[in-house]
């Protein structure tokens, strides 16, 4: 196991206690870096033209951080409205309105007076979702906001993780245009010229952050992390804090993805494959998390197997099981018999009665590749879906029909660019369903 | 801990608050409570000293602080008769209201939760001191008019105008309609409309305003307002109450 020493000075989480304080802290490629303090400058001398700055991009990439960074940096004090208020024009004009006209009157409190203050609109996506009363969604908000941003004196930033979805709505496209906007995906494409600078300043941020704390983590760690958190910078720090023990002091076990008081999947597989009788394997099984589904069980015993059974007899033994186990699910899945799974479980959890020779050694249990390759794909799988039911619309076939037969709609993208123009006017086709189309 | 209070005073020191904020912070001292606040757009801030003579009993095990949600308050207030006195007592994490036959409890909030404001320093060598009834006389007018109003303030008058594309309102008061004036060199500066008229709007046992204010400065009102209780002379109420300038393009 790797040992961790626990700094006890500071019971901080790390992600707080590692937030970017200037801009220099940001995590971010050298371009972004200059836009942001170009916007900044500007602000020295009077209302510059774009008085708004939009950051937009998945959650986790430091945009909330990187405004307060941009705070600190200027000396400007921060008015936030976050996605727990009420974002209706009420609540709009009451906050971002009077706060984007007037001084700000805690600064008159500090010897340099009346610096400017800057607005936060987090999470802005949130604000036009619901339309009820109830949940204080846009009534109007929107309007008042690009009224806000029309006519302020201070510098506003707004966050959200869909840029492209909030330009297309109501007045957004104004917003948008008295903006300056900044794509915070700090790459476009895995091995670019991009994508190794961001790995290497978050290797170096990373490694700041495990100096101060006075710990050391093996390099191979570091990088599994990295890979598996793929680029979300808040889930990397979490996961190597919850590694060294967290602020609370004791080590945790290796587990990434599930945090709970219950049995984490990584002490299922230990019990899986550990245990002496068959009948501890089933109490284990008994106090899963609920979201560990049978499904999730046999992709884990599949990715750990090979570690387990070095035999080549016992590997084959083994995964008959699995398979099945597996052929079992199958069918559970297709008649909807769910309550069936528990034997198809029970099947798979005496995987190491097949095994002769145990592995003695520690085995690190690993991650199922394919849940976190699909977790990585989300995006692109509800794109491809969208495109297909509005390709299926106009086909008059069913959506899955539709992705079926992907590779033509794709092929006539990239051949017939005018067809495609037209098409995708039609359909209005947004830009990731777009790069789906024609990555397919 | 064991306080007892007019509710007519209770009731405007709630109303005054919910002007600005919805949940606020009492620091309880052995002469009375501090409440300092400022609004979520850091537009307005409000600072109250509500010495112990303004409470018919007030007796405390501890100094401390305790934090209540102001809109939950004022509708307790809402079940008590204008001439009730409420009593107040503290259980735990709770603060007890008793009032006539009514008893109602309500939970406070986490004092980290709230925060205090530094009240900054100002300070204006020109101020005016009006009457309460002239002033909101003068806000009504503009209220349809702007967001937002300019106060100006010369040796012999004090102005308070609001600009909109197509309607214009001003309310003059001479020198002769003033309760007193101090300005030697003119003096404007606008603030938000909306913040000035639910201040004046909230005071009800107040008769006059001090306002003072320098050219794109924060404007101070200072007021006294609620009753002493019986027997004591000095339980008025002092407010401050501040206003950021709005910032000239």
């Amino acid at each position: 196991m790797t040992k961790c020493l626990n700094s006890f000075s500071n019971r901080m989480p790390w992600i707080e206690k590692y937030r970017p304080q200037t801009l220099g802290d940001l995590i971010v490629s050298d371009e972004t870096l200059t836009q942001l303090s170009k916007w900044v400058e500007a602000w020295k001398d009077g209302t510059p033209a774009k008085t708004t700055l939009i950051l937009h991009g998945k959650p986790g990439m430091g945009k909330t951080s990187c405004a307060y960074a941009i705070a600190n940096y200027a000396g400007w004090n921060v008015v936030e409205m976050n996605a727990s208020d009420q974002r209706n024009r009420d609540s709009v004009r009451r906050v971002a309105l009077m706060a984007s006209l007037y001084s700000d009157i805690t600064s008159f409190a500090s010897p340099e007076n009346a610096t400017r203050k800057l607005i936060l609109v987090d999470e802005a996506d949130n604000m036009f979702e619901s339309r009820s009363a109830e949940t204080g969604g846009d009534s109007g908000g929107t309007a008042e906001l690009a009224r806000v941003v029309r006519e302020t004196r201070n510098p506003i930033i707004i966050t959200m993780n869909d840029f492209y979805e909030f330009r297309r709505r109501g007045q957004n496209r104004e917003i948008a245009d008295n903006a300056m906007v900044i794509d915070f995906s700090p790459y476009k494409r895995k091995n670019t010229n991009d994508y190794k600078q961001f790995r290497l300043k978050l290797m170096k941020r990373v490694r700041y952050i495990l100096d101060s704390e006075n710990v050391s983590l093996p390099q191979s760690l570091i990088n599994e992390v990295m890979d598996r958190d793929s680029m979300d910078l808040r889930s990397i720090i979490n996961d190597l804090e919850s590694f060294c023990g967290g602020s609370g002091g004791k080590t945790h076990d290796f587990d990434f993805s599930f945090r709970d008081e219950t049995e984490s999947p990584f002490n299922i597989m230990i019990s899986t494959f550990k245990s002496s009788t068959y009948d501890d394997v089933l109490d284990a099984l008994m106090s899963k998390e609920d979201e560990f589904s049978t499904e999730d069980y046999l992709m884990w015993i599949d990715k750990n197997l090979p570690d387990e059974a070095k035999e080549f007899e016992d590997l084959a033994n083994a995964f008959d099981l699995v398979s099945l186990s597996d052929v079992f699910i199958g069918r559970v899945l297709k008649k909807q018999h769910y309550a069936f799974k528990r034997y198809s479980e029970e099947i798979a959890a005496g995987v190491s009665t097949r095994i002769t020779k145990r592995n003695q050694s520690f085995v690190k249990y690993q991650f199922p590749s394919y849940i976190s390759a699909m977790s990585r794909m989300k995006g692109t799988r509800a794109s491809r879906k969208s495109i297909a039911t509005k390709l299926g619309r106009v086909t008059h076939s069913s959506t899955s029909t539709a992705m079926d037969y992907m590779w033509f709609f794709s092929y006539i993208s990239r051949k017939d660019r005018r067809g495609y123009a037209s098409m995708a006017d039609k359909l209005v086709i947004s830009e990731k369903e777009e790069d789906v189309l024609k990555k397919t | 801990m064991k306080l007892r209070i007019s509710v007519k005073n209770l009731k405007e020191i709630a109303d005054l608050l919910n002007t600005i904020v919805s949940e606020a912070k009492l620091t309880l001292k052995k002469d009375g409570v501090t409440i300092k606040a400022v609004d979520p757009a850091h537009v307005a801030m409000v600072s109250l000293e509500i010495p112990s003579g303004s409470f018919e009993v007030y007796d405390l095990d501890a100094e401390e602080d305790i934090s209540l949600d102001i809109e939950r308050l004022k509708s307790i207030l809402k079940l008590a008769s204008s001439g009730d006195v409420i009593s107040i007592t503290k259980e735990k994490d709770r603060l007890k209201f008793e009032m006539g036959t009514i008893v109602k409890t309500l939970s406070l909030l986490d004092n980290n939760t709230i925060t205090t404001p530094r009240v900054p320093q100002v300070s204006s060598e020109s101020y005016v001191v009006v009457a309460k009834y002239e002033l909101e006389k003068g806000l009504k007018a503009a209220e349809d008019v702007s967001d937002s109003i300019r106060l100006t303030l010369t040796a012999n008058d004090f102005r308070a105008r609001s600009l909109s594309d197509t309607e214009e309102s001003e309310m003059i008061l001479s020198k002769e309609l003033l309760k007193e004036i101090r300005c030697e060199e003119s003096v404007k500066s606008s603030y938000p409309l909306d913040y000035l008229l639910k201040l004046v709007k909230s005071l009800s046992s107040t008769d006059s305003l001090k306002l003072s204010f320098k050219d794109d400065y924060p404007l101070t009102i200072e007021f006294e307002f609620g009753q002493p209780a019986k027997g004591s002379s000095d339980g008025y109420i002092k407010g401050i109450f501040l206003l950021a300038p709005r910032m000239e393009q």
